[in-house]
C-alpha cells in the first residue's frame, strides 16, 4: 500500500515538472520571438532605445500570421513578417514640426528613396508606379510612393512591392510598406487578353458600366501566403445606382465593382462592390 | 394675482429642467457603448466580417460592443446619439449612408446627423464609397464633427464593401483599423496603418488610400469612454 502511495507521488511530481517545464519553455519562446522583434523595429528605425510592446493577441485574431507591436507612447505601429525579421508595414506619427513651407514633389521623392534605400535590398531594380499627392483632411497632405517590379511584355506587377509616404508638412516619412517577394512559380505572360478580362467582367456583372479598366499582377490565391500564385486581372466597372429618395440628398450612388480573374484560366475568383 | 404669476414661472422653470431637449448631450453609459452596423443588401454585398470585428477589438478594451444586421436608419441614428465609438459598413455617397432593414432601403442622411448632438462621441466611421467627398466639406462624414464628435473618417472615392469568396475588403480593413485604435493610435495614425496593412495583404489598395479624417486627428479610444 505504502509502495503504491509512494509511485502516485513520484507520478504526480513528474506530471507537475513536465507541466511547469513546458511552461517555461513556451514562456521563454515567446519572449525571445518578442526581443526578436524589438530588435527588428529598433533597428529599422533607427533607434536602439526605442520602447517597444507586442499588441494583444485575442480569440478574435489567433489565426493572424503578422503580428503588430506598438511603441509604448502610442504613437507608432508596426506589423511584422513571422519571421520576424522584416517589418511589413510601419505607421509612424507625424510628430516633427512644421515646416514654414510645405516639401515639394521632388523633395518629398528624395526623402522616400533615401528612407526606402537604406532599408529595402534591392530596391534600385523596381520601377515607381504610383506617385501621388492626397489630402487626407485632419491627417493632412501627403506624397505618397510605390515602387514594384515589372515583369513579362505587358509589365505585370510582381510580388516585390514598396511604398512610403512623406507628410508634406514636416518633410519627414509617416508610413511604410512592403511586400516580402518569393520565388515566382507562374507564368507572367497571360493567356487571356484585357478585352477578354473585362467581357468576363461585364458578363458576369450583368451592367452597363460608364467606365471599366484592367490591371495585371502577381499575388497569392485568395490574399493567404500559404495558397499558390497566380497571375490576375483586377477588373473595375463602374456604374450609377439611383436611390428611392428625395430629401434633398445626393440622387445617385456611384458604384465600382471590382473582379479578380484568373489571367490564365478565365476563372473568376473573387467580387468586390 | 402677484403669487399666481411666481408660481407659473416656478412651473415654467421646473418644465424646462425636466423636459429634455434637442440640444441635450449624448446618454452616458457604463460601460460605453460601441456599435458596428453591416448590410445584407438585396445585390449579394455583405459586410458582416467587418463589423464583428470591430465589435471585438472594441469589446477587448472595455466598450460594451456590439455588431448589428439589418437595422433601418431611424435604428442606427438611435444608436449613434448613444454611442462612444460608432461604425457603419455599408453602400454610401457623399451625403447618405444606405440602410438595409432586410426588405427596405432607407438612408442615415447627412443633414439627420446635423440634427443630432454627437459631443459623446469620440469616433464615428462612415465605411463607404464617397463618404467624405467635396472640397466644400458638406459630406456627411463632416456633419457628424460639427455635431460634436471628436473625430470621424471617411472616404473621397470609391471603397469595397464586401466579396462574395472571400473575407470581404471592408472587413480586412476593419480588422487592421480597429486593432490600430484599439492598440492605442491615434485616428489619424490608424487611418494610414490600415491602407497599408491592406495593400500588404490584398496587393491593392482597394480605395482605402482616400481616407479622409475629420474633428482631432489625435483623438483616440482608449481607454473606453465617451468623449
Amino acid at each position: 500500500m505504502e509502495k503504491a502511495n509512494s509511485k502516485k507521488t513520484m507520478f504526480f511530481i513528474l506530471l507537475s515538472t513536465i507541466a511547469v517545464l513546458l511552461t517555461f519553455s513556451t514562456v521563454f519562446v515567446a519572449a525571445q520571438g518578442n526581443t526578436e522583434a524589438f530588435d527588428t523595429i529598433r533597428v529599422f528605425m533607427d533607434d536602439p532605445n526605442l520602447e517597444v510592446s507586442k499588441i494583444q493577441v485575442t480569440s478574435i485574431d489567433q489565426h493572424e500570421k503578422t503580428p503588430a507591436y506598438i511603441t509604448l507612447d502610442g504613437t507608432s505601429i508596426f506589423l511584422l513578417d513571422p519571421t520576424m525579421e522584416n517589418v511589413l508595414v510601419a505607421t509612424i506619427d507625424n510628430q516633427k514640426p512644421q515646416l514654414n513651407e510645405e516639401v515639394n514633389y521632388d523633395q518629398a521623392l528624395i526623402i522616400a528613396q533615401d528612407f526606402v534605400g537604406t532599408r529595402v535590398i534591392g530596391v534600385d531594380n523596381l520601377t515607381l508606379i504610383q506617385d501621388v499627392i492626397e489630402d487626407h483632411g485632419e491627417a493632412g497632405k501627403t506624397f505618397r510612393f510605390l515602387w514594384a517590379e515589372l515583369l513579362g511584355s505587358q509589365g505585370a506587377l510582381g510580388l516585390k512591392r514598396v511604398a512610403v509616404t512623406v507628410s508634406a508638412s514636416s518633410g519627414s516619412v509617416i508610413s511604410f510598406m512592403q511586400v516580402i517577394p518569393e520565388d515566382l512559380s507562374v507564368e507572367v505572360e497571360p493567356r487571356i487578353t484585357y478585352q477578354q478580362a473585362i467581357e468576363i467582367a461585364q458578363d458576369d456583372s450583368g451592367m452597363h458600366p460608364i467606365s471599366e479598366e484592367a490591371a495585371l499582377d502577381v499575388w497569392w490565391l485568395n490574399n493567404d501566403r500559404s495558397q499558390p500564385q497566380f497571375l490576375r486581372w483586377t477588373v473595375t466597372l463602374k456604374s450609377e445606382l439611383p436611390l428611392n429618395y428625395d430629401q434633398g440628398q445626393d440622387q445617385t450612388m456611384l458604384h465600382q465593382t471590382k473582379y479578380i480573374i484568373d489571367a490564365q484560366t478565365g476563372k473568376i475568383v473573387e467580387k468586390m462592390n | 394675482m402677484k403669487k399666481r404669476w411666481i408660481v407659473y414661472l416656478v412651473f415654467v422653470l421646473v418644465t424646462m429642467l425636466l423636459i429634455p431637449n434637442a440640444a441635450q448631450a449624448t446618454t452616458i453609459h457604463n460601460p460605453p457603448w460601441a456599435d458596428n452596423f453591416h448590410y445584407f443588401y438585396a445585390d449579394n454585398s455583405y459586410t458582416r466580417d467587418a463589423a464583428t470585428i470591430a465589435e471585438g477589438k472594441q469589446d477587448n478594451i472595455g466598450y460594451s460592443a456590439d455588431a448589428r444586421l439589418n437595422h433601418s436608419a431611424s435604428s442606427v441614428a438611435y444608436w449613434l446619439q448613444n454611442d462612444a465609438v460608432w461604425s457603419m459598413y455599408a453602400h454610401a455617397n457623399r451625403t447618405t449612408m444606405a440602410a438595409y432593414d432586410g426588405s427596405n432601403n432607407s438612408y442615415l442622411t447627412r443633414d439627420m446627423v446635423l440634427s443630432y448632438n454627437l459631443s459623446g462621441t469620440k469616433v464615428a466611421v462612415f465605411y463607404g464609397c464617397h463618404s467624405a467627398e467635396g472640397p466644400d466639406s458638406d459630406h456627411i462624414t463632416n456633419a457628424a464633427v460639427t455635431s460634436g464628435a471628436g473625430a470621424s473618417i471617411g472616404f473621397y472615392n470609391y471603397v469595397y464593401i464586401s466579396g462574395g469568396y472571400t473575407s470581404g475588403p471592408a472587413y480586412t480593413w476593419s480588422k487592421y483599423f480597429w486593432q490600430s485604435m484599439a492598440g492605442g493610435n491615434t485616428i489619424n495614425t490608424a487611418a494610414a496603418f490600415a491602407r497599408d496593412s491592406f495593400y500588404q495583404e490584398r496587393g491593392d489598395y482597394g480605395g482605402t488610400d482616400a481616407y479622409s479624417t475629420w474633428g482631432n486627428g489625435s483623438q483616440k479610444i482608449t481607454p473606453a469612454g465617451y468623449n
